[in-house]
């Protein structure tokens, strides 16, 4: 069976059963019903990811219980041990640096247990939800199926976003109502979703040339520039896309997930940005690494050093094992403290020209810093650095000029978002402006679902 | 009540009905209907001839801009006189414009010509073509100029599927909903065009073959970068290829139809014609000339014309820059003044 994909026809057939099952099922069952769908969307991708997911769900939720039970602070480590553990050895063993061990041991089952996908994801969850539990924040879940379906729930089960089980449990507990409120909000999103995904990041990114960031020596200055700021919108809107999808998705379902986004390129700081990029990512690193560490550390220098870099560089590594990936979490984590340090020393401009300038700024170095993020190397990011340095040089393709209007339709998304305080932004709209507008919307999505084949081969060239 | 499997209480419909979100799948269908009309508005309109040539899918903008141009040429000028079909060859060789000229000024009258020419078509994708052609626009004499390549499908790999296209099939009776839309609906085939558009690559093509197609099919070959190396001419002529011979009987059944057919041998360079000659023109010449006579179909030679156009007329072997064209043109032009008159395409 071929891998089902969020963006597919494989998807909306089987969202749509699931839907229509679901809304005649009692709600008690509904979570069974939920689990077994996701259990199914998963055994698409390889069975052995739902062997490995069951296992993992199973050790979790006894040792949840335990931990409650016995408050043992070493039962505790040994769970973060566990999946911490298994987070790091999956980074390392996807990284770069240990390609022969996998070639090595490369069966394809082999394979699938070590590299299940959607586990970066999950295992955060995990380890939210036992630390929370050994906190006394959450009570250990007693029914298995629901802490099953939190770690398996099939709209964010692929890539997030990283709910907290004390916002999803409670959820499935309750009498959920799919009604006019939730069915407009879920549209919404959805269609706001697909413009992202399907309008601006695919069709950017297949305009993008493919060994850009890899052979950045091919390029020109001009051309560097262009992708490394179209780069970073292609990356917003993928992403942004996919969770606004989900979350519409999901909200059909009458389950409200966390959203990912908000208007990030329109960050007044770096710490701004961090509360509007991959928030529930974002969220959960200061929850779970930033705060422990600087109440570990208390006051001084390094209180105020190490937690961000530290927080940081674990990003970074979460992303990948790649130095490259380090460094970007590393100049993060440098930038939070430099602003940090602006602050205390009432450095930072709070509004006016000042503060415009320096939003600006952050975003100028937000960008540049993407070029770490997305070169296999740290040397190809140093190459492709120098690239943007003098002398220049300037050719482009001026065919594909028009395309990056997508870029300004990408930033109307985000001013719509920000000015009507609301992602699903609208329903707030009046009533023919939301009619139209969706209409059009539609019209839009159908003419990029489809691209024609390349054709560009000199016709006299074949006799 | 807990024990209940069933429940509709998950779906709350209430008010749903009242959300505008609902309306906007009327107005898409409102949107999708304006988008045709107006396409078909502007298209049928004097504006239609500056528009960019809309696509049937095909992939080929050539085909693309041939049928839209010849769609454009028939509404403004009128029924179509002759219609050229063949190879690139045909494609790059013989203009309208100057074919009219010479006719006129033989003549005092004017004819209504286009250029169907696609590279590399060989017999078995012109036969469907051709038959696509005269069914949807109706010649009063149809032109295929043919070289004895052409029984040799392999050299038309390229190319082939724009004559097993939905435009094409629609034409020759094998209808689809695709296929209807393609011929039907300017709306559909801009739509089309865009999503050609949306490959990056597609672009500079695109222009390029929009801009050097002239409003009568004709595309020279000049001006198209580096001339090709001189090559001799391929293997020996055969009738070996079904495929080919099934598209050339094709090509005679038209014949049986009604159909007004004339087929050129197409020009060769004349210090190769004597290897040409050898190899290929014998038992070539001799197996069109039997079977076209057996037809009533008038098969003419080109050795003359071959000869008379200078040197530097020549791209490569087979295929004329601007100076061969306007050669071999105004004699195409003077030989259908002089075989049909005035009277014929009246």
């Amino acid at each position: 069976m071929k891998p089902i994909e969020i963006i597919s026809l494989d998807f909306l057939i089987l969202t749509l059963i699931a839907m229509a099952v679901y809304y005649l099922l009692a709600p008690r069952i509904q979570p069974l019903w939920l689990l077994a769908v996701s259990y199914f969307f998963y055994a698409t991708w390889n069975f052995y990811y739902v062997v490995f997911l069951l296992i993992f769900t199973t050790l979790n939720f006894f040792l949840a219980q335990q931990i409650e039970k016995t408050k043992s602070r070493a039962l505790f480590l040994l769970s973060l041990m566990i999946n911490a553990g298994s987070l790091i050895s999956l980074k390392l063993l996807a990284g770069p640096y240990a390609t022969n061990l996998l070639v090595q041991l490369h069966t394809s089952t082999l394979t699938a247990l070590l590299l299940p996908i959607g586990f970066s994801f999950y295992v955060l969850q995990t380890i939210s939800y036992l630390t929370d539990v050994y906190r006394g924040q959450l009570n250990a879940e007693k029914d298995f199926s629901h802490f099953a379906l939190y770690l398996a729930y099939f709209p964010k089960m692929l890539a997030g976003p990283i709910e907290r089980a004390k916002n999803f449990l409670p959820q499935l507990k309750q009498t959920r109502i799919v009604d006019k409120t939730s069915i407009e909000q879920g549209i919404y999103l959805i269609v706001i979703g697909l413009l992202r995904k399907v309008v601006i990041a695919d069709h950017l990114s297949k305009l993008r040339p493919a060994d850009i960031f890899s052979k950045p020596e091919n390029y020109t200055s001009l051309e560097r520039a262009i992708w490394l700021l179209v780069f970073a919108f292609i990356l917003y809107n993928d992403f942004a896309g996919y969770t606004s999808i989900v979350r519409g998705l999901s909200c059909l379902f009458g389950i409200q997930l966390s959203s990912n986004f908000r208007q990030p390129f329109l960050a007044r700081s770096f710490s701004d940005f961090w509360t509007r990029w991959h928030i529930t990512l974002s969220e959960w690193l200061r929850d779970y690494i930033f705060y422990p560490a600087r109440r570990w550390l208390r006051s001084g220098w390094s209180a105020l050093i190490i937690p961000s870099l530290l927080t940081m560089l674990i990003s970074g590594f979460w992303h990948g094992a790649y130095l490259a990936l380090l460094l970007w979490g590393f100049l993060h984590g440098v930038y939070l403290v430099l602003e940090q340090l602006l602050q205390q020393f009432k450095l930072l401009p709070k509004d006016g020209y000042k503060a415009r300038l320096y939003s600006i700024l952050v975003f100028i170095i937000v960008t540049l810093t993407w070029i770490p993020f997305n070169t296999p190397s740290v040397h190809s990011a140093e190459r492709y650095l120098v690239g943007l340095l003098p002398p220049y040089s300037a050719s482009f393709n001026i065919y594909i000029l028009p395309d990056f209007l997508l870029v300004f339709f990408s930033l109307w998304l985000d001013w719509q978002e920000q000015h009507h305080n609301d992602l699903a932004f609208p329903r707030k709209w009046s009533p023919v402006q939301q009619t139209w507008g969706v209409a059009i919307a539609l019209m839009v999505l159908v003419l990029f679902s489809s691209k024609g084949n390349d054709l560009s081969h000199f016709v006299y060239q074949f006799f | 009540m807990q024990k209940k499997f069933f429940s509709t209480q998950t779906l709350n419909l209430t008010d749903v009905k009242s959300l505008p979100v609902l309306r906007s799948v009327f107005a898409f269908f409102i949107l999708v209907i304006a988008w045709l009309l107006i396409a078909e508005l502007i298209a049928r309109s004097p504006l239609g001839s500056v528009l960019p040539p809309p696509s049937v899918g095909a992939d080929s903008f050539e085909f693309d801009s041939k049928v839209y141009y010849l769609e454009q040429s028939i509404r403004q000028r009128g029924a179509l006189d002759c219609l050229l079909v063949g190879d690139s060859m045909t494609n790059d060789g013989p203009d309208p414009k100057l074919i009219e000229a010479a006719y006129q000024a033989k003549t005092g009258s004017t004819i209504h010509c286009f250029n169907f020419g696609v590279p590399a078509l060989m017999l078995d994708a012109s036969g469907p073509l051709a038959t696509a052609l005269t069914n949807r626009f109706h010649p009063k004499l149809l032109i295929l100029i043919l070289s004895s390549r052409d029984f040799d499908s392999k050299f038309g790999a390229m190319f082939r599927h724009v004559s097993f296209s939905d435009w094409t099939n629609q034409n020759i009776g094998k209808t689809s909903l695709r296929s209807w839309a393609v011929n039907s609906l300017y709306g559909y085939r801009y739509a089309l065009l865009f999503q050609y558009w949306l490959t990056p690559s597609n672009r500079k093509d695109f222009a390029e073959t929009w801009h050097t197609i002239t409003p009568q099919g004709f595309r020279p070959l000049y001006g198209r970068g580096e001339q090709h190396a001189v090559t001799g001419p391929g293997p020996a002529f055969e009738r070996t290829d079904a495929s080919a011979q099934h598209g050339f009987d094709q090509l005679l059944a038209l014949k049986q139809t009604g159909v007004n057919m004339l087929v050129i041998d197409a020009p060769i360079r004349p210090d190769l014609y004597s290897a040409y000659y050898n190899n290929h023109f014998k038992p070539y010449i001799a197996y069109m000339q039997t079977t076209l006579n057996e037809r009533a179909i008038p098969f003419w030679l080109t050795k003359d014309i071959s000869e008379s156009i200078p040197a530097e007329g020549w791209y490569d072997f087979q295929h004329i820059n601007e100076k061969g064209v306007s050669t071999f043109s105004a004699w195409l032009g003077k030989q259908l003044a002089q075989n049909y008159p005035p009277e014929f395409f009246k």
